[in-house]
């Protein structure tokens, strides 16, 4: 059995040295097909993350201008609980939401300036007071229009609409990469099947498996899949790593954090290794039949 | 051992290689299939390793009827016969023992088998001192044996040789005909295709005779009205 392995994976690795231009192309299609879906698969689920962290409530987090003491912060909290419709005001300290990006991102936040105001989140009963709440907050004069408003409502709204983005633009943008990637290995199997018609009509010849005819060419797509797919998990975990640090730094989203890390690069190679079996078996069934 | 029951093979494109031919061979025996270009040696050849189905009539090998052997048992019926093709066949870009290490490993021997026996089949078709040759750098009379110590890996049962002597001058396809001989004497059954008169006529063996693919005669050593 190992020693089958052995002749078949040999096999597969001088196919892919012999193709070796073709190869390459096929394995960076395959890389760019996969990070195209990583990304997407990443985006989409630091966005189920965030609206899993939204919840169903309907709340505000108003920022408050600089410097104002924490007189200013009752008196605003009073303001805002007279408001129709209001449940419940909590003030979020500025030093508590520093001190979680501390631990979070360590060694890109040590020794900045703590970039966030003082906040003030709003619980409200039904959606529809929610922009009168908002609209009042906004008129008060220790409101900071520079750092805005969050309103869960409104981000809900728009990641739901990122979430369909990521489905059907998402889907057709994986369709035709993951097509391109495939064909690109089907037609270098097909290239190597020529390259290989005397090897072949030898290994028929006397008596050869089925198997051992076939498996050196499923194994140069699965292989090749595999590298793209490798290739790719590495350039994920490198993009959401400075994206993180972004996020971390100008606190400019909500969503991300984190890399993908090692499942990722794992599971876009197993996924890269499929994709390539299923082309290079295509690619057999179609062309090793007719080699005699 | 072989035996043809009324076999026809009928090309597309209506060329008939193979009419109504009937003949058996016992085990142990070294057979000639004596016949001019184009009398369908080869395609009675290739009825035997399946790579043809005939037509219409019966293929049978130690009693099997070869088209009822599924598909993927081919390359396991393959593994009894050895078949030294008229093309020969080798690969250029291995060497002499790379050829034979090839196919061993292909048929499924391990690679402890290929280190041990690749050496002995060298030896015994006088090839060791060329093992580290490419074949464009081989006599015909050596690339030739490399091609029958090809087909001798598995063992076989039954050998076939089409046209081993085809381009080889009378002194070496007399040694090309000894080497059949003696792996005949070791109990394989050979078959043999050839055009070559003289070695034939020289060599009191069995001759089944081909003309436009019906057998005109089988007879033991060559009748002397013979001019194929
Ligand atoms: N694949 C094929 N398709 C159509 N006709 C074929 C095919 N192979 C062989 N033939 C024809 O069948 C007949 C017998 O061919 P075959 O190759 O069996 O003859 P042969 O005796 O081996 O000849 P040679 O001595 O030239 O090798 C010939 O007329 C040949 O043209
Ligand atoms: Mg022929």
């Amino acid at each position: 059995m190992l020693d089958r392995l052995e002749f078949v994976l040999a096999e597969a690795l001088e196919a892919i040295r012999r193709n070796g231009w073709m190869a390459f192309a096929a394995i960076n299609t395959t890389a760019i097909a996969l990070l195209v879906f990583g990304g997407l698969a990443y985006a989409y689920v630091g966005i189920q993350n965030r609206l899993a962290e939204l919840g169903t409530q309907f709340t505000l987090i108003v920022s408050i201008k600089d410097g104002v003491g924490m007189d200013g912060i009752h008196e605003m909290a009073q303001y805002a609980r007279k408001l129709p419709g209001v449940k419940r005001v909590v003030h979020l300290p500025k030093e508590e939401h520093w001190k979680k990006v501390l631990q979070k991102y360590p060694d890109i936040s040590r020794g900045a300036k703590n970039p966030f105001p003082e906040q003030l989140l709003i619980e409200i009963a039904s959606m529809e007071q929610v922009d009168a709440v908002r609209a009042a907050m906004e008129r008060h004069p220790l409101y900071w229009p520079e750092k805005g408003i969050q309103d869960a409502n409104r981000e809900r709204f728009l990641l739901r609409k990122l979430t369909d983005f990521v489905h059907f633009a998402g889907a057709l943008l994986v369709l035709f990469t993951f097509l391109t990637a495939g064909t690109l290995i089907y037609n270098t199997v097909h290239l190597a099947v020529m390259a290989r018609r005397q090897e072949i009509h030898t290994m028929r010849l006397v008596g050869a498996s089925h198997a051992t005819i076939r498996w050196p060419f499923l194994l140069e797509g699965g292989i090749e899949g595999m590298l793209g797919g490798i290739l790719a998990g590495f350039a994920l975990w490198g993009i959401t790593a400075w994206l993180s640090r972004l996020v971390a730094t100008y606190s400019l989203l909500q969503i991300g954090g984190g890399t993908p890390g090692w499942t990722g690069v794992w599971s876009l190679a197993a996924l890269g290794a499929a994709l390539g079996m299923l082309a290079a078996g295509l690619s057999v069934r179609k062309y090793l039949g007719a080699i005699r | 051992m072989v035996e043809f029951e009324d076999v026809s093979v009928e090309y597309p494109g209506g060329v008939l290689a193979l009419s109504e031919v009937n003949l058996t061979i016992q085990r142990g025996e070294f057979v000639f299939l004596l016949g001019q270009t184009g009398s369908g040696k080869s395609t009675l050849l290739k009825l035997l390793i399946r790579e043809l189905k005939p037509t219409r009539g019966r293929v049978m090998i130690q009693g099997r009827d070869l088209s009822t052997i599924p598909e993927k048992s081919v390359p396991f019926f393959r593994r009894k016969i050895g078949f030294v093709p008229q093309d020969i066949g080798l690969l250029p870009n291995k060497k002499v023992w790379e050829n034979l290490a090839y196919a061993m490993r292909a048929a499924g021997h391990s690679r402890y088998e290929v280190r041990k026996r690749v050496p002995e089949f060298l030896e015994r078709l006088n090839l060791l001192h060329r093992s580290s040759a490419f074949p464009r750098a081989l006599s015909g009379g050596e690339q030739q044996r490399v091609a029958i110590a090809r087909a001798l890996i598995n063992n076989p049962v039954l050998l076939l040789a089409d046209e081993p002597t085809g381009h080889l001058d009378p002194e070496t396809s007399r040694g090309i005909l000894a080497v059949l001989e003696d792996i005949n004497t070791r109990g394989t059954t050979v078959l043999m295709a050839t055009h070559d008169l003289p070695i034939v006529q020289q060599s009191a063996k069995r001759v089944i005779r081909l003309e436009r693919g019906t057998v005109v005669s089988d007879t033991i050593g060559l009748p002397e009205e013979a001019d194929a």
